[in-house]
């Protein structure tokens, strides 16, 4: 039997210590660079997303809210802006605007009410069935069609608004018109839905049959050219080519609710001498650059690491001298059985071999535990960060 | 420097460089390289020809419109929207003019509603019956008068915003696409004229077999009355009995008609003392001509109404 079969038949028998001796290892190289790992992973997902989308205007109020759910379409519900901003930003020449509406849910995912326009600015190509093509289709991410096992042609229900109130909006069964390609962003965990489909769910919008013709039960009045429904007219959940001319929309267009407008502006200057029209005392709309906000984020995050950096650097310096001190003592207590060895004609040098593939074999089962307990965290990484930090 | 420490030294710096170069995607655009010809749809004839006239060989322009139907209510498939989502531009007439529009998913950013700059001056269809459900209050359902391009003014409107995102689509043939909009302007101004000329006779009540000519009668000053008769269909009872009652606050000697009518019917509105005129409003592509000649066609059936004289030779109605 050699050198490193003795040394592993040695750091077998004591299992016990070398366990703990691997735990020692794994953690002093594991934490450190994990948590680096993921404040990158963090900082590449924000800082994307966010690089790639030069301007957005919401309500004023909190910039890291508005970020939060324009860009990853999580954080706390915020106010909602007109559908007239859409055009105030539309007239001006500067930018294109692309509308979004982040108010519901299905089955646990967002739904983004936006237009066709949205794609093509995040180049989201469609995989599987066609782009959204009329009102109450939707498109979904990766993520989404694979959690909720639906393909094109399927059925996906809104989640309601209050269960408990009979009066709220029905939910909408939309048709599941196509499946987008997987582009490790917060699109692949969305439902996309043309922002008309938004406003059906919001109960703006629907469809029911003609009044005038209603059964006369369902009326409270019918005059010549005024004809009153009771609230008992029931309007459909789901469009169909059947019904899909029935729908229609109440109030001034102008004002139904957005929730947030990414703004691309033709270039630069463009894009400056829009958010100087935001600037005044009286302006109750904000425009920033998610840059800026994300970095700020970041910026705090970044103080929160060096942090963590710090006490994973004490926490390895105790390691290390506990090490040296398990060392040092198993030297000691293992004093009589090197004598042994030497004793029975084993050379110094081999003896100082045996405790070095004693250690490379504990060094070794811990590095192959690190890239493991990596490996796992990185795979659940996007999703980890997402979890805990939105 | 032996050749391994080159090799690596290149490998880091060539580290370096990517490091630095992946900032990540940067903001982009919303604009896609142009292919002439450009592919063009349109909701309607008017816009339609519109935009033939001023794109000239620059673009293709497509009414995906059967000649035979109104392009107000048609349907498209499956395969129609697709086709229309990946066109270059989608001209629309606005002011719900066309309900697939407002109900099939467009790119804001390719379409263009040319009536959305006079939308302040937009009117609503009156006598629409009105209704109320549920806690949303009341609404009609008939809702915006849509025939925007039957004034001429709102006509130049709206070739003027195809002009312009013609221009801003293909930027190097401004100066063309300019020359073509003048010469398209100068024949809109010129019905616009005769329009005037005949308007200026006198102001007499008229009636319209459907409420499509709000917009044109607003223009030409006229006082003017519609019911919901179709050129096709016998009215019903109820369609005489409607218009018997509007005779007595509104007594009008001409009805103007989207089309042809049916002879029993013009043989009735005689008895009553009305004359048929057909005033075209060209929805869809003519079997004949184009927008001018039918615009001019109208112009010269409507002439007759002003040259009327109840007392003198019996006018020679449809």
């Amino acid at each position: 039997m050699g050198v490193i079969g003795l040394a592993f038949r040695y750091v077998l028998f004591h299992w016990g210590r070398s366990a703990l001796l691997v735990g020692c290892l794994t953690i002093i190289a594991y934490l450190p660079l994990a948590i680096s790992w993921l404040t990158q992973t963090f900082q590449s997902q924000l800082s994307s997303r966010a690089s790639s989308t030069p301007l957005l205007i919401g309500k004023k109020g909190s910039r890291f809210d508005l970020t939060m759910n324009a860009l990853y379409f999580e954080g706390r519900a915020i106010d909602l802006i007109p559908q007239k901003e859409f055009e105030r930003v539309e007239e001006t020449g500067l930018a294109r605007a692309i509308p979004l509406s982040i108010k519901h849910r299905a089955r646990g995912a967002p739904i983004v009410g936006t237009t066709l326009d949205y794609f093509e600015f995040r180049k989201l190509k469609v995989t599987a069935g066609a782009m959204i093509g009329r009102l109450g289709d939707c498109l979904l991410g990766h993520n989404v069609a694979r959690r909720l096992g639906l393909s094109p042609g399927d059925g996906l229900l809104s989640d309601p608004d209050n269960v408990f109130d009979i009066a709220s909006s029905y939910p909408l069964k939309m048709r599941v018109a196509g499946i987008l390609h997987r582009s490790f962003t917060p699109d692949d965990d969305a439902i996309f839905v043309d922002v008309k489909t938004a406003w059906v769910i919001d109960g703006i919008g629907h469809g029911h049959d003609d009044v005038a013709k209603a059964d006369p039960s369902l009326l409270l009045e019918k005059g010549e050219k005024k004809v009153v429904a009771s609230a008992a007219i029931t309007s459909y959940t789901e469009i169909t080519d059947d019904n899909i001319n029935t729908f229609h929309f109440h109030g001034d267009p102008a004002n139904f609710p957005l929730t947030a407008i990414i703004a691309v502006p033709h270039d630069e200057k463009s894009g400056t001498l829009l958010a100087g029209k935001y600037l005044s005392a009286d302006e109750r709309m904000q425009i920033l650059r998610p840059t800026t906000v994300v970095g700020e984020l970041l910026g705090m995050i970044f103080r929160v690491k060096r942090f963590f950096d710090l006490q994973s650097g004490f926490l390895a310096v105790a390691t290390l001298l506990l090490l040296g001190l398990v060392m040092t003592l198993s030297a000691r207590l293992r004093a009589r059985e090197m004598e042994t060895l030497f004793k029975i004609g084993c050379a110094r040098g081999t003896i100082s071999l045996l405790h070095l593939a004693e250690w490379l074999i504990i060094a070794s089962a811990s590095a192959i535990l690190v890239g493991v307990l990596l490996a796992l965290t990185l795979s659940f990484a996007p999703q980890l960060m997402r979890a805990v930090l939105f | 420097m032996n050749r391994n420490g080159m090799m690596f030294l290149t490998f880091l710096c060539g580290c370096v460089v990517l490091t630095g170069c992946s900032k990540g995607p940067g903001p982009e655009a919303l604009s896609t390289p142009v292919k002439l010809p450009l592919t063009i749809y349109a909701d309607n004839y008017p816009v339609a020809y519109f935009t033939e006239r001023i794109s000239g060989p620059l673009a293709k322009v497509i009414l995906p419109v059967a000649a035979d139907r109104d392009p107000a209510y048609w349907k498209p498939k499956e395969e129609d929207i697709a086709r229309i989502q990946a066109a270059d531009l989608i001209v629309l007439n606005g002011a719900d003019y066309s309900k697939w529009s407002t109900l099939m998913s467009l790119p804001p950013s390719r379409v263009v509603d040319t009536s959305r700059g006079f939308k302040g001056r937009y009117m609503y269809i009156e006598d629409a019956v009105v209704h109320s459900h549920g806690a949303e209050g009341e609404h009609s359902h008939a809702g915006l008068a849509s025939y925007t391009w039957l004034d001429p003014d709102q006509a130049i409107l709206q070739a003027e915003a195809i002009a312009k995102e013609l221009k801003a689509k293909v930027p190097a043939e401004s100066k063309a696409i300019e020359e073509r909009f003048d010469g398209l302007k100068k024949d809109l101004t010129l019905l616009r004229e005769r329009l005037q000329k005949l308007a200026d006779k006198k102001n007499e009540p008229l009636l319209a077999s459907h409420p499509v000519y709000d917009y044109l009668a607003r223009h030409a000053g006229w006082n003017l009355k519609s019911v919901h008769w179709e050129p096709d269909e016998l009215p019903g009872d109820e369609g005489w009995k409607e218009l018997t009652k509007l005779l007595e606050k509104h007594q009008a000697r001409w009805m103007i008609w989207e089309g042809t009518p049916l002879p029993e019917t013009v043989q009735r509105l005689n008895a009553l003392g009305i004359n048929s005129v057909v005033f075209d409003c060209s929805p869809n592509r003519p079997k004949e001509g184009d927008y001018l000649t039918v615009m001019n066609h109208n112009l010269d059936e409507l002439s007759r109404v002003y040259d009327y004289e109840p007392d003198g030779a019996s006018p020679a109605s449809h």
